[in-house]
Parts: C-alpha cells; sequence; structure tokens
C-alpha cells in the first residue's frame, strides 16, 4: 500500500472509530437495557400479584389470631394487645408495600426515567418480596 | 506528494464510507425507537397492573382492620 493510501486509510478507520465510540454503539445497548427492563417489569408483575395474593390470607390470617389472641381481656386492654401482635407481622409487608409504591413511582415517570432507575426499583421490591419468601427471579 | 493528492485519495473513501455510516445511525435510531416504544408500553401496563395489585392489598389490610374492629369487646 503507498504511504498515502494508508495515510488515508487511517483517517476512514479512525472515523469509524469515533463514530463507534460516540453516537451509533450507544444503540445496540439502549435496545439491550431496554429489552431487559421490560422483561423485569413483567416478571415483577406476576411477582407483585403473587404477593397480593398471598397478602389477602396473610392479612386475615393476622387478624383472626389477633382477635383469638386479645379479646377474652378488658376492653381498654383489646386494641394495644392487638398491635402488639399485629405491628410486627404487618411490618415486613409494609416494606414491600412501600417498596411497590417506590417502583410504582419509578413507572409512572414512564420514559423519562431511566431503565437503571426501573431497574433499581424493581430489585428493592424484588428484596422487599424475598423476605416475605415470595421469590421472584426478574 | 501534494496535500491535494491526499485528499483527493480521502475523499473517495469518505464518500464510500458515510452512507454506510448514514445508513447504520439511521437503523440504530429507527431500533431505539421502536425499543422505547416497547418499554413505554410495558411501563403503563406493569403500572396498570401494580395499581391493581396495591388496590388488593389496601382491601386486604382494611378487611384484616375490620375483623379486628369486630372482635373488641364491648367497653
Amino acid at each position: 500500500m503507498k504511504p498515502l493510501a494508508r495515510i488515508a486509510a487511517v483517517i476512514a478507520a479512525a472515523i469509524l472509530a469515533a463514530w463507534l465510540v460516540t453516537g451509533c454503539a450507544n444503540g445496540p445497548s439502549v435496545v439491550v437495557a431496554t429489552t431487559a427492563t421490560i422483561a423485569t417489569v413483567q416478571t415483577l408483575d406476576a411477582g407483585i400479584a403473587a404477593f397480593a395474593s398471598w397478602d389477602l390470607l396473610e392479612e386475615r390470617n393476622i387478624a383472626d389470631k389477633a382477635v383469638a389472641l386479645c379479646k377474652g381481656g378488658k376492653a381498654p386492654d383489646y386494641m394495644p394487645c392487638v398491635n402488639a401482635y399485629v405491628s410486627p407481622k404487618r411490618a415486613p409487608i409494609d416494606k414491600a408495600k412501600s417498596a411497590i409504591h417506590v417502583y410504582r413511582a419509578a413507572l409512572a415517570a414512564g420514559s423519562a426515567v431511566s431503565t437503571a432507575d426501573v431497574d433499581a426499583a424493581a430489585q428493592a421490591v424484588v428484596s422487599a418480596l424475598a423476605a416475605l419468601g415470595i421469590k421472584v427471579t426478574p | 506528494m501534494t496535500i491535494g493528492a491526499i485528499i483527493s485519495l480521502i475523499i473517495p473513501l469518505l464518500t464510500a464510507v458515510l452512507p454506510i455510516i448514514q445508513q447504520a445511525i439511521q437503523n440504530s435510531t429507527a431500533s431505539q425507537a421502536e425499543a422505547l416504544s416497547a418499554l413505554r408500553v410495558a411501563l403503563a401496563q406493569a403500572l396498570s397492573a401494580v395499581d391493581a395489585s396495591l388496590a388488593e392489598l389496601d382491601k386486604a389490610r382494611a378487611d384484616a382492620d375490620a375483623t379486628i374492629a369486630a372482635g373488641q369487646p364491648p367497653a
């Protein structure tokens, strides 16, 4: 190859490299991240729905046990007794609900929020549900 | 060789490469637009599903509180 042709080839290669490094190389990563986020939210929807179904029975169970435990006492002692039983049982449920509210806010922001933010909020929900024994693998 | 000769070698190369770059950028932009559109749809569907689940959770809590209130002994 002649020296000048080599120079020209190097310049063209530099232009291609600059293009790859800057704008266009970003494209596939955006698509991959977006596709992963879609898979995450769809899987998490199913996990949250499973949590809601489980919670329906769990809340009923907690309430029934609290009533059975506390109804034999005097009226003024009833609510403190119930709260002492119910509060620790509800704490992990409320933590999961808080995480779901944060996740919901990320979803509500739509495409204005980054996929990384949605993924982070989703991960917090996954962790909170895992603490309740509900396994979600996005 | 003169600068003119160098340029005369570079220009045909750029002429050949630029349309390829332009096409790749267009393809990439279209892929990103499609992906973001799919994301918007998925987020909207997920939002609706989460709202339904949150409503179920609130109802479960309200029912539980009602059960607890009903169990309270008379004063």
